[in-house]
């Protein structure tokens, strides 16, 4: 599904990533771990292409398909959803226009006519029910004033109804009570399937006890440089980066 | 010959219009080297000559009316009030025998100058029996005729005035309007200012003084135009008087829009707040210039001015100058203004869910204005702004 080959970017002149390799089989999920500043957000703002961003060397293969050439909303429709580590505030937009005009760019793309309204109302209490999330936040203006909490719910809501090939969870748990850990875990867990990958960034093993990778990577200096399956997150738990990485 | 010439020849025979008739004819049309003329000017006007106003106007007034804002209506053509196209309502009275309050001084600049000498004042007097809203229609029809509106509302004690001030029409005149509001204890006024001539010139001095507990409210909408000018001042002279001032204003093409509003808080306790949001795009040009100024008396004042300007052409230009001028230490206030682009991330945002690239930009285009549409106390009126700026970008975002 997702072939990352010797992926380098940099900001500016500051090189972030140096060499990423990483390659997610259909219907698998990557934990990717690793200290702060180390690129995990990178790597999902590179491949969802943010043009903040610029990729130096390397290449990225989706589908069968060079990504790195594509518009983000070309990604997007073509499956890449990115749950951002900071949802950004868009005030003056309501969260449901996003949403019924996120669903039908994806329609569009797969040569589906628009959603009738009915049908989409009828999808999105779905959605909030599973989200637990409340009618009003439809009616809001996008993240505009979301608890951290809220915002991160927003993010998976969203992704529920676009129901992507590929999700990239950029530390969706954090900021998140036991509680709604528990519903954004099964949130996921809800969209697992044959065809359907994830990556998630997380600090915490605590999300990787709701949803169980399949590998485990460790991204530091912005490089992969351990891999492993479950039991990594737990020897990580325990040594921290330092101890795992200096006998790596 | 000139529009100034013009406007001098127009004056009026009273006494007062005879002197304002001088002041014009001393200081002339404003000009660039005025403080306040800095950035836009009236040059334009130089060599067109401009001819004394008729009110021939043979449609409907209807075919301006805002869907579901259901008002009395006052129809003015070219500047001269037609009764017969007006309707009769409890509550709002008017006569053309009043006597001046003469807020906007001739002395302020040749406009105001050119208005006292050549218009006759409209005063209206609004009583507590007033429960509808009223829509006021200046229509702009034929070209180079000076149109000189003047107005004087009365608003007693206690009285309430929801009142859209419409400018419409294709007329390529010059609309040079003054208003004067008169708010008594506990009056509230609601004003909405609506310009949609695109060839008029269209310039305006509002005065305000609003007495103890009283509110008033103006938002204007600028849809953009050959030249639009809105001068505003409010005074809040006694104590709990609280005014707000909101405005839109979206330029493109060679479009001009200037406003300059200035608030006093002359008495103890009076609040005040500001919220103005412009966009210009193509060669647009526009102007903020905000003043609050509190005054020595004024302590327990309370002021809060917001200025976002969105640039989206490299052609188009925008002079944003709030100001703060405060002689009294115990005074909550805050200003800040901005200039700049759509937001990068905002955009991104968007497009990561699919909505490309043009559809992002209109719709955060959009939401920026929206901001101010949203702020009207009146839902009618919000939904006709919010399709009037969705149809200006070059995406369906409603
Ligand atoms: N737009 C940017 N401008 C400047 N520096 C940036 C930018 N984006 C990222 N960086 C820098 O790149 C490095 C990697 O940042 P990144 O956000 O990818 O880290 P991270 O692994 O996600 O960290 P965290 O765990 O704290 O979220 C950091 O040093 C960061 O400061
Ligand atoms: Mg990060």
């Amino acid at each position: 599904m997702l072939e990352i080959k010797n992926l380098h970017a940099r900001v500016g002149d500051k090189p972030i990533l140096k060499g990423i390799n990483l390659s997610v089989g259909e219907g698998e999920i990557h934990a990717i771990m690793g200290p702060n500043g180390s690129g995990k957000s990178t790597l999902s703002s590179v491949l969802a292409g943010h043009t903040d961003y610029e990729v130096t060397d390397g290449e990225v293969i989706y589908q069968g398909e060079n990504l790195l050439e594509m518009e983000p909303e070309e990604r997007a429709r073509a499956g890449i959803f990115l749950s951002f580590q900071y949802p950004v505030e868009v005030p003056g937009v309501k969260n449901i226009y996003l949403l019924k005009s996120a669903l039908n760019a994806k329609r569009a793309h797969q040569g589906l006519d628009e959603i009738n309204p009915v049908e989409f109302l009828k999808l999105v209490r779905e959605k909030l029910a599973l989200m637990k999330m409340d009618e009003a936040f439809l009616h809001r203006n996008i993240n505009e004033g979301f608890s951290g909490g809220e915002k991160k719910r927003n993010e998976i809501l969203q992704m529920q109804l676009l129901e992507p090939t590929l999700g990239l969870l950029d530390e969706t748990d954090s900021g998140l009570d036991v509680d709604a850990l528990r519903i954004v875990g099964e949130g996921i867990n809800h969209l697992r399937a044959e065809n359907r990958s994830f990556v998630m960034v997380t600090h915490y093993q605590r999300l990787l006890d709701h949803v169980k990778p399949d590998y485990v990577h460790v991204l530091a200096g912005g490089q992969i440089r351990a891999s492993g399956d479950f039991t990594l997150a737990q020897r990580l738990e325990k040594e921290g980066y330092e101890g795992l990485l200096a006998e790596a | 010959m000139s529009a100034l010439e013009s406007l001098i020849s127009h004056s009026g025979s009273s006494a007062e219009q005879q002197s304002a008739r001088a002041v014009l004819a001393r200081m002339g049309l404003p000009n660039r080297r005025l403080e306040d003329w800095k950035y836009l000017s009236l040059k334009h006007l130089e060599n067109e000559a401009l001819t004394a106003p008729v009110a021939d106007f043979d449609g409907h007034a209807s075919e301006y009316d805002i869907p579901g804002f259901n008002a009395a209506r006052l129809v003015w053509v070219n500047g001269i009030f037609c009764a017969p196209l007006s309707d009769q309502v409890t509550g709002l009275t008017w006569s053309n025998q009043a006597q001046d309050l003469d807020w906007v001084s001739p002395e302020l600049d040749g406009l105001a100058a050119a208005n006292r000498a050549g218009a006759e004042l409209m005063e209206i007097q609004v009583s507590p029996e007033l429960v509808m809203p009223v829509h006021c229609l200046f229509l702009s029809i034929g070209e180079q005729q000076a149109a000189q509106p003047r107005l004087q509302w009365r608003v007693s004690a206690n009285a309430q005035l929801e009142v859209l001030e419409q400018h419409a029409g294709p007329g390529a005149n010059l609309v040079n309007m003054v208003s004067q509001f008169d708010l008594a204890a506990d009056a509230k006024v609601t004003r909405y200012k609506l310009l949609n001539t695109t060839q008029a010139t269209h310039t305006a001095h509002t005065h305000a003084r609003v007495a103890k507990n009283a509110d008033f409210q103006n938002h204007v909408i600028d849809l953009g135009g050959r030249f639009h000018r809105d001068q505003i001042k409010v005074e809040l002279s006694e104590a709990r008087a609280t005014t707000r001032l909101n405005g839109l204003y979206m330029v493109d093409g060679r479009y001009q829009s200037d406003s300059h509003t200035r608030i006093e808080h002359l008495v103890p306790q009076c609040t005040s707040a500001q919220h103005y949001r412009g966009i210009a795009n193509g060669r647009g040009k526009a102007v903020f210039n905000g003043i609050v100024y509190i005054g020595k008396n004024a302590s327990q004042s309370a002021t809060e001015q917001k200025n976002a300007n969105l640039l989206l052409s490299n052609k188009a230009e925008i002079n944003p100058k709030p100001e703060l001028q405060i002689h009294n230490d115990d005074v909550v206030a805050s200003h800040g203004s901005t200039v700049g682009n759509l937001d990068d991330d905002q955009l991104f945002y968007l497009r990561q869910r699919g909505i490309g690239e043009d559809e992002g930009r209109a719709l955060l285009t959009f939401a920026f204005a929206e901001q101010i549409a949203q702020a009207l106390p009146c839902a009618p009126l919000a939904e006709y702004l919010e399709q009037r700026i969705a149809k200006n970008l070059p995406m369906d975002v409603l």
